[in-house]
């Protein structure tokens, strides 16, 4: 049967009143309610029974920081829509990222030939067209001695010239034609009435000499 | 006309000449191989071939008049 706990010396002519008071969990037991700083006090114990002190002010305030960099609902939304409109993206994983880093890297193997080739002048080209003359050919006589000497059909030899042409003009007599190490024994043989074409790169000037084989042979020379 | 003979340093020679000592504007350049006398040697052949070649802007000769042909004679 409860009974409530009642004061023990009420005041006289008035009934003992009830205790401020509470029932114990599990029995019908009553224990006075104890109080601290004007309410009733109680201590706060976790599920193991321990004491738990409760959060001081400051500590409050470390949570209240900690709380403020915490994404709101609205954020989270934001976030979820974002998450959901690349989530069926085909995003690369590492194997095809190296993939692509070692095609890359041959790439740039590739134009470091190129780079060098066009700088060495060792690039391999191919042209096409028709080979046109751009300036004035020159014509003349020469006469080719038994010394070696240029022949050419101006006064000179032509400027950026791309063509000469060399007719032996004798009937009896070769001469020879080359650089300047010919001979009349040594060098390219020009035999009478015969005429040869020699093609040069215009910006390179390249002299071509002429000896005869026995005597003043003439020879008539074109160049373009 | 004249010359200038020019030793290239690697057994060829330069051989420069101008006419125009002769009040001919050309002006003329070769290269020989051999010795110094070798493109002295050559320095006539050259200057032919250019007066044969430029004949056109020398002066040609001045044609002999019949009539002091015939004053000699007679």
């Amino acid at each position: 049967m409860d009974r409530l706990l009642r004061e023990g010396n009420p005041p006289t002519g008035q009934l003992a009143s009830p205790k401020p008071q509470y029932k114990k969990p599990g029995v019908d037991e009553y224990a006075p309610v104890e109080g601290q700083h004007g309410a009733p006090f109680a201590i706060l114990k976790d599920a193991s029974g321990n004491i738990v002190s409760p959060a001081t002010e400051d500590k409050l305030e470390q949570v209240r920081q900690l709380l403020t960099g915490v994404a709101t609902e609205a954020k989270l939304e934001q976030a979820r829509v974002l998450l959901n409109t690349i989530s069926n993206k085909d995003f690369a994983t590492q194997a095809t990222l190296e993939v692509v880093q070692s095609e890359l890297a041959l790439i740039k193997s590739e134009l470091d030939n190129i780079k060098q080739n066009q700088t060495s002048g060792d690039q391999k080209v191919q042209l096409s067209g028709t080979k046109v003359v751009e300036s004035a050919p020159v014509t003349g006589i020469k006469t080719v001695t038994s010394t070696v000497a240029e022949v050419f059909a101006g006064s000179s030899r032509k400027a950026n010239r791309s063509k000469i042409v060399i007719r032996n003009l004798h009937q009896a007599v070769a001469i020879r034609i080359g650089g300047s190490n010919i001979t009349d024994t040594i060098g390219q043989s020009l035999e009478p009435g015969a005429s040869v074409e020699i093609d040069f790169s215009p910006s390179t000037a390249v002299p071509i000499y002429a000896v005869s084989t026995a005597g003043n042979v003439s020879v008539e020379v074109l160049e373009v | 006309m004249t010359y200038q003979i020019t030793d290239m340093g690697n057994g060829t020679h330069q051989i420069q000449v101008s006419f125009f000592d002769e009040g001919v504007e050309l002006e003329g350049e070769t290269t020989v191989k051999g010795t110094p006398e070798d493109a002295e040697r050559y320095v006539s052949v050259f200057e032919r071939d250019l007066r044969t070649n430029y004949a056109h802007i020398f002066p040609q000769p001045e044609p002999e008049e019949e009539g002091e042909l015939d004053d000699e004679i007679y």
